[in-house]
């Protein structure tokens, strides 16, 4: 996870995002420092598993902006916020948009470096889910409109006899169906399939 | 002359008198008369009209006998004829005369008889018949005497002095009126020479210099006066001379060595060699409640900063802990460093210095807060506007020359004097330029980045200090409220910001705004009232 990992800092504030960038090489973790929302839209790289250490308060675009702004383009990264002290309101706020966590400046080592690894695991694992959910939309894609029906209906937990009398089609075809929908979507049972079907939901 | 002869010819003098008045003979109508005679006649008609023409009553007594002869005009004088008096003696003239004079007359006829003095002359009131009392200047002198060395006959005459002494006593009056006017008067008064030297002074300015007045008639200007050297003092009055009053400050010395404030009226009258006419009022009761006053505005004024802090605390806190929080991340890292297994000894010096430098960033703003909560009177001193601007561009010149930003001040070098604390203006100067610098940040042409200072007497009297740059400008709500509402850019160095520098123009009675220029940027100005010394 470490070497294909990155922890980004945001923050106009030069000896912080100097001191950041220090204390978090120092874990061993690769850093990418910008000193605006702006230059960090422009110069993050979306398909690295990462994490967005992110100054709440900024001029030009805040970092609740910044926030707004990802969520908008679809881009999730999981946002650990440093809030100066007890900003509570905006802290509340950054949580109910979405935010992984929130650190109160002046913040543990400890605490920070746990946080961004939970972070970073966290992006993993979501990561992970979406290329699995991309490559089972791409699989049931393959299906023709008669197996997704037939795929459906299985997955509603339907015997064969009660399908064919709703499709108004043979048991037999059904059968036939069934197993080319078991081949195309790569499942082994029909626990399977079901466990299939609902992930695409 | 003998004795005999002056008695003979006075008694024929007299007589004729009485007759030419009553009727006046012509020299025609006594053909018989010798020339002599004549020439006698001529001699008395000169007398009489002298005497007629001098308006005076004429008295001739026999001292010894009581006998006196008094003419038309003596009797006229008190309001009668010659025959409603009639008849005449000395007890005639002790009848109407004042009892108090006549006490007087009697002594100075005594000196006279004496030969104490040469003549008699006495002032005296007498009862007219309206019953008022006239004055008359009663004068004589004896003319003969007794064998034995008596006075025998006196002459005299009676000047009326009725009207000259009414006006005397109406110029008393109105004397009387003045002096008491002086001496009841709430202000302290003088009368002084051109060399300075008090003529006249009254109660109250006796009373405000706890001196006596005849102290103070022996005194000087110079004496009293504290704040001016009597170098000064003599330029004063020439001065005072020339324009015919003034009015001023100043301050004088009490005769227990205390000091007062006093403010002054004066006026030149070029009467008698020239006098210096004051009014002076103690002002110290004025001074005080001028002085409650300030410390009260100051108070308020306190209280309004303490507002202003409280309005951006939470922006001052913020500007402390960015370099707490970077000096625990670097002490944490470097930490760090040194455990690993092969500890990194460069990534920890650079830390160490990190931290040094976030340390004194972190004092640099405590430094500043403290300042700007300084509740005592900040030193104000007369500045020159222009040479803090030159100060502070000394300062920011690596910072400038770092951020590529060029500064041309415009600055009119006939500025007067302001007074202030120059620390306080610095840091408003520096506020100012470096926030010119930051909205200036995007710009990538090099000839743009440029900031105009310009100093200028916009108004009578006070300066104007405009600071304009070429940046992004102002927000319509900004200009508004740019003062207002601290937004911390976190900018490096200075940074307290925007309230902070209003709060100091405010306390210098000066007042700070921001415009955006026709052709871009925006420009802000302050203004500062010129000491009173410069006006």
């Amino acid at each position: 996870m470490a070497t294909q990992s990155v922890v980004y800092v945001v923050d106009d504030d030069a000896s912080v995002r100097k001191s950041l960038d220090r204390l978090i090489r120092s874990a061993g973790l690769s850093v990418e420092t910008f000193a605006s929302a702006r230059d960090f839209l422009a110069g993050h790289r979306p398909d690295l598993p990462a994490c967005l250490l992110l100054d709440i308060e900024m001029p030009e675009i805040s970092g609740l902006e910044l926030q707004k702004k990802l969520t908008a383009l679809n881009q999730y990264l999981p946002i650990i916020f440093i809030t100066g002290f007890g900003n509570v309101p905006k802290s509340v706020q950054a949580m109910k948009a979405g935010a992984f966590d929130f650190l109160e400046k002046p913040f543990e080592a400890t605490t920070l470096l746990d946080t961004i690894h939970r972070a970073i695991h966290h992006d993993i694992q979501i990561r992970h889910q979406k290329q699995e959910f991309a490559s089972i939309r791409k699989r049931s894609d393959s299906l023709t409109n008669r197996e997704r029906e037939v795929f459906e209906l299985v997955a509603a937990g339907m015997l064969n006899k009660q399908i064919a009398f709703q499709l108004g089609i043979t048991e037999a075809t059904i059968k036939l169906h069934r197993a080319r929908i078991m081949q195309k979507m790569g499942a082994q049972s029909l626990a399977d399939l079901v466990r299939l079907a609902e992930r695409l939901k | 002359m003998k004795i005999k002869e002056l008695k003979e010819s006075g008694q024929e003098c007299k007589q004729s008198v009485v007759e030419t008045r009553e009727h006046l003979p012509t020299p025609d109508a006594i053909p018989e008369r010798t020339q002599t005679a004549e020439a006698l006649f001529h001699e008395r008609e000169r007398l009489a009209a002298i005497i007629n023409g001098t308006n005076v009553g004429t008295w001739e007594w026999n001292i010894q006998t009581g006998e006196t002869i008094f003419n038309n005009r003596w009797a006229e004088i008190i309001g009668y004829t010659l025959d409603e008096l009639a008849p005449v003696s000395i007890e005639t003239w002790m009848k109407f005369a004042h009892p108090d004079d006549l006490q007087l007359s009697s002594e100075l006829l005594e000196r006279h008889f004496r030969g104490d003095l040469d003549y008699y002359e006495c002032e005296s009131r007498m009862k007219h018949r309206s019953g008022d009392w006239v004055w008359v200047l009663d004068r004589g002198k004896v003319a003969s005497w007794t064998e034995d060395g008596k006075p025998l006959m006196m002459f005299g005459t009676h000047l009326d002095l009725t009207a000259r002494k009414q006006a005397e006593e109406v110029l008393r009056q109105s004397e009387e009126l003045h002096r008491t006017t002086l001496q009841t008067a709430m202000d302290g008064f003088w009368m002084a020479d051109t060399q300075g030297r008090l003529l006249e002074v009254n109660e109250t300015y006796s009373r405000m210099s706890g001196y006596s007045l005849e102290e103070l008639r022996a005194m000087c200007i110079p004496d009293l006066e504290v704040v001016e050297t009597a170098t000064d003092t003599a330029a004063h009055m020439q001065k005072v001379m020339a324009q015919g009053e003034d009015r001023f400050e100043t301050r004088h010395r009490r005769k227990d060595g205390s000091i007062f404030p006093i403010e002054i009226s004066v006026q030149y009258r070029p009467i008698g060699g020239g006098r210096m006419v004051a009014f002076l009022r103690d002002i110290t009761e004025h001074k005080l409640t001028e002085q409650t006053l300030r410390r009260q505005r100051e108070e308020l004024s306190h209280v309004g900063r303490l507002a202003t802090v409280g309005e951006f605390a939470a922006s001052i806190a913020h500007e402390i802990h960015q370099p707490l929080t970077a000096i625990l991340n670097n002490a944490q890292a470097a930490q760090r460093f040194l455990s690993a297994e092969k500890p990194e000894i460069a990534e920890v010096q650079e830390a160490i210095q990190d931290i040094i430098a976030d340390d004194r960033r972190a004092a640099e703003v405590i430094r500043h807060l403290r300042l700007f909560l300084k509740r005592e009177e900040a030193d104000r001193t007369l500045l020159d506007i222009n040479g803090i601007i030159g100060e502070v561009l000394t300062m920011l010149h690596g910072e400038l020359q770092d951020r590529n930003v060029l500064v041309t001040p415009d600055l009119n070098p006939g500025l007067p004097h302001v007074q202030g604390g120059r620390v306080e203006l610095q840091q408003v100067l520096m506020n100012l330029i470096l926030n010119g610098c930051d909205a200036m940040i995007g710009i990538d042409d090099d000839k743009q980045r440029r900031i105009r200072i310009e100093t200028s007497v916009t108004e009578p009297d006070s300066i104007t200090i405009a600071v304009q740059d070429h940046g992004t400008g102002l927000g319509a709500k900004e200009i508004n409220r740019v003062f207002e509402h601290f937004y911390t850019t976190k900018r490096d160095g200075l940074g307290i910001g925007l309230p902070i520098s209003r709060s100091i123009i405010a306390t210098h009675g000066g007042r700070i705004w921001a415009a955006n220029n026709p052709d871009g940027g925006a420009t802000f100005y302050f203004t500062l009232p010129i000491a009173e010394k410069s006006l």
